[in-house]
């Protein structure tokens, strides 16, 4: 009995070997793929996909202190763009961020968590904190 | 013998295929045929623009020099981030050939004003002697941007209200246009790039 089963695990050592991997990967790569589908299609043409921005035209993301721990405020920033900047840093921005209003709440949720986890501390934001930090943007 | 030609058959079809680098890049563009049978080659027409430093910028401000051209607008949203970033990528690989210049036209004559436009190029961190970016008459622009295998105009449902194609035009001393790449596409920049280098030996050995 022992024999047959032990027989059996070693006929497929392989495949065990190829699916353990696979399981290991699939720990290590980032959960958050709507999100990134976002980004990649709304932010990295500026920012980049390595979040480094270009010269001094786009800023870099990924130091940035909204992202490195998420806070309200990119919340806003993602939705209403340098709009929204202008208006509680008091200047003015040469090169214009767009907004994207166009996002359901659901959708800034998944890039905040892409942001979070590429760049920030990874900690994840909850849909109601993204509707409650919307309110405040005004 | 007969493998010699299969050789020399194969070795012939290979050849034809890879223009010769000696061969001198195509001027482009339809030419103009005269009433007595000539033809005239596509030629950028004169222009006057007004730049980033509020200098006029004219065909003769790239007198015997060569020149990268494209349309672009500083609050575009879609393709120009990649666009721009493609022409400083060029930029930077002639960094020291000073032969080799840069015009982007705004097509946003409402938004871009020369202030703004000098503010964009500053935060490029470039030489503004060698890349200028104009602003000027909106029709003339437009226009110019035919002239340019590029199209612009406005249009209310684009991302930043203006459409615009994204091609990078590579110009000789002559105002002739002898190549062009899709601005936003890193692998047909590369044969621009490859272009440029060819072009550049050119007018090395005519001057």
């Amino acid at each position: 009995m022992i024999n047959t089963e032990v027989r059996w695990l070693r006929t497929y050592r392989g495949e065990f070997g190829f699916f353990f991997l696979l399981l290991l990967i699939s720990g290590c790569t980032q959960p958050y793929s709507q999100g990134e589908a976002l980004y990649e299609q709304h932010c990295s043409r500026c920012h980049g996909m390595d979040g480094q921005g270009f010269e001094d035209l786009y800023p870099p993301i990924a130091s940035s202190p909204y992202i490195t721990q998420i806070q309200d405020g990119l919340v806003c920033t993602i939705v209403y763009g340098s709009e929204y900047l202008e208006r509680v840093k008091g200047e003015a921005f040469h090169v214009p961020m767009p907004g994207n209003t166009q996002l359901t709440q659901v959708e800034v949720l998944n890039v905040i968590n892409f942001l979070s986890w590429e760049f920030g501390d990874g900690r994840p934001m909850k849909i109601l904190e993204v509707a409650k930090a919307l309110e405040g943007c005004e | 013998m007969k493998y010699v030609l299969f050789l020399v058959i194969f070795a012939g079809m290979f050849w034809s295929c890879q223009p010769s680098s000696d061969t001198p890049l195509p001027i482009l563009g339809i030419p103009d045929i005269t009433e007595n049978g000539d033809t005239i080659p596509h030629r950028i027409p004169e222009f006057a623009f007004i730049d980033q430093n509020a200098n006029t910028v004219t065909v003769a401000t790239f007198e015997d020099k060569i020149y990268v051209a494209d349309f672009f607008f500083t609050s575009c949203p879609s393709i120009c981030p990649k666009m721009t970033q493609q022409m400083k990528r060029i930029y930077e690989q002639f960094a020291d050939e000073d032969r080799l210049m840069f015009l982007s036209h705004s097509i946003d004559t409402r938004r871009d004003s020369v202030p703004v436009l000098k503010a964009y190029a500053d935060r490029l961190n470039i030489d503004h002697e060698r890349w200028r970016f104009v602003t000027g008459d909106k029709e003339e622009i437009y226009k110019i941007a035919n002239d340019y295998f590029n199209v612009a105009f406005e249009d209310p449902d684009a991302p930043g209200g203006y459409d615009h194609s994204g091609k990078l035009i590579l110009v000789d001393t002559k105002g002739h246009i002898r190549s062009f790449c899709e601005g936003t596409d890193p692998e047909s920049v590369d044969g621009l790039i490859r272009d440029i280098k060819k072009l550049l030996r050119e007018v090395n050995s005519t001057t």
